[in-house]
C-alpha cells in the first residue's frame, strides 16, 4: 500500500463531467539510476491504473518507466447515478493499491 | 562502525557519477524503435488532426513535464476514443503510457506527468472506435534531461 493523494467532488448534478484527480507517492525507479556505491537501482514501477464506476471499468491506464515519479493522472467522468468510485493501482511487486469513493447525484 | 572519509565519499561518488553517465549514453532510444513500438500497439496509417497537446514549450527538467492531451469526439458509443497512446523519440524506452476509454467518461482529456531525457518529440496516437488513428508529433525543449539530474540517488 502508498499513500496516495485523490480529489473526487462527494456531489454532483445528474450528466455532470467532474475532474477526478489521483496522484500515488511512488518513485518509479525505471532500472536506469544508480545508488552513490554504483549500485543499480532495480526497475519498480506501478504497471497499471484503472477507475471503476458503479462497479464497471470506465478507465485504464498502462503506465511504463517513462512515467513520472509519484504518477499523477488526471481525467474527467460523466456522472449518471449516485455509486462508488473505485481507484486501484497494480504494482510490479507489491499488493495492490485502492481507493474507495462515493458520489451522490444532487439535483 | 566506520564512518566513511571524505576520500571515500569522493571517490564513490565520482564512479557513480560515471556509472551513470555511461547508463544514460548507452539507454537510448530511436525514433525507428520508436514507429517500431507503435506499430506493435496500433495497425492503420494514422491521420492528423483532432488531437491537442498542452505542455510547456521549454520544461526546466525532464523529471515531471506535465501533459495534457484532448482528443476531439462526442464520446458516445458509436463514436469515442478507444485508446491513446503516448510515445517519446529519444527516451531510454519509447513507450510512456497507453490510455484505454470508454464513452462513460464523458470527454476525451487525460493529464499526467512524464519523464524526458531530453528535448525531443513526443508522439500521440488516437484511435477511435471505428478504427481511425490519429496522429500528432510535438517537439518539448528540456532544459536538464530526467537521465542527467537524478542519475544517482543519495
Amino acid at each position: 500500500m502508498f499513500n496516495t493523494r485523490i480529489r473526487i467532488p462527494e456531489t454532483a448534478r445528474a450528466g455532470e463531467i467532474i475532474t477526478i484527480r489521483t496522484m500515488i507517492i511512488h518513485p518509479m525507479d525505471n532500472g536506469l539510476t544508480v545508488m552513490t556505491n554504483g549500485e543499480l537501482i532495480p526497475l519498480d514501477i506501478i504497471t497499471d491504473f484503472s477507475c471503476l464506476y458503479r462497479n464497471a471499468e470506465v478507465f485504464r491506464v498502462a503506465l511504463e518507466p517513462s512515467f513520472s515519479a509519484n504518477p499523477a493522472i488526471t481525467f474527467p467522468l460523466r456522472i449518471t447515478q449516485s455509486g462508488p468510485i473505485t481507484l486501484e493501482w497494480t504494482h510490479m511487486h507489491e499488493a495492490k493499491t485502492f481507493h474507495h469513493a462515493e458520489i451522490t447525484v444532487v439535483p | 562502525m566506520t564512518r566513511p572519509t571524505r576520500r571515500h565519499m569522493i571517490l564513490t561518488t565520482g564512479a557513480a557519477a560515471i556509472a551513470a553517465l555511461s547508463g544514460a549514453g548507452r539507454a537510448q532510444a530511436t525514433p525507428a524503435e520508436m514507429e517500431a513500438a507503435i506499430a506493435e500497439a496500433f495497425s492503420g496509417t494514422p491521420q492528423s488532426g483532432r488531437i491537442r497537446l498542452i505542455a510547456p514549450p521549454l520544461a526546466e527538467t525532464g523529471n515531471s513535464v506535465p501533459i495534457r492531451i484532448e482528443v476531439e469526439s462526442p464520446m458516445v458509443p458509436e463514436d469515442h476514443v478507444t485508446r491513446i497512446g503516448v510515445y517519446a523519440s529519444e527516451n531510454p524506452r519509447p513507450r510512456v503510457a497507453m490510455f484505454t476509454l470508454t464513452p462513460a467518461m464523458g470527454a476525451a482529456q487525460v493529464e499526467f506527468n512524464m519523464r524526458l531525457s531530453t528535448g525531443q518529440d513526443v508522439v500521440v496516437i488516437a484511435e477511435m472506435a471505428d478504427g481511425s488513428l490519429f496522429r500528432l508529433d510535438q517537439r518539448i525543449i528540456v532544459q536538464v534531461g530526467a537521465c542527467t539530474t537524478l542519475s544517482a540517488r543519495y
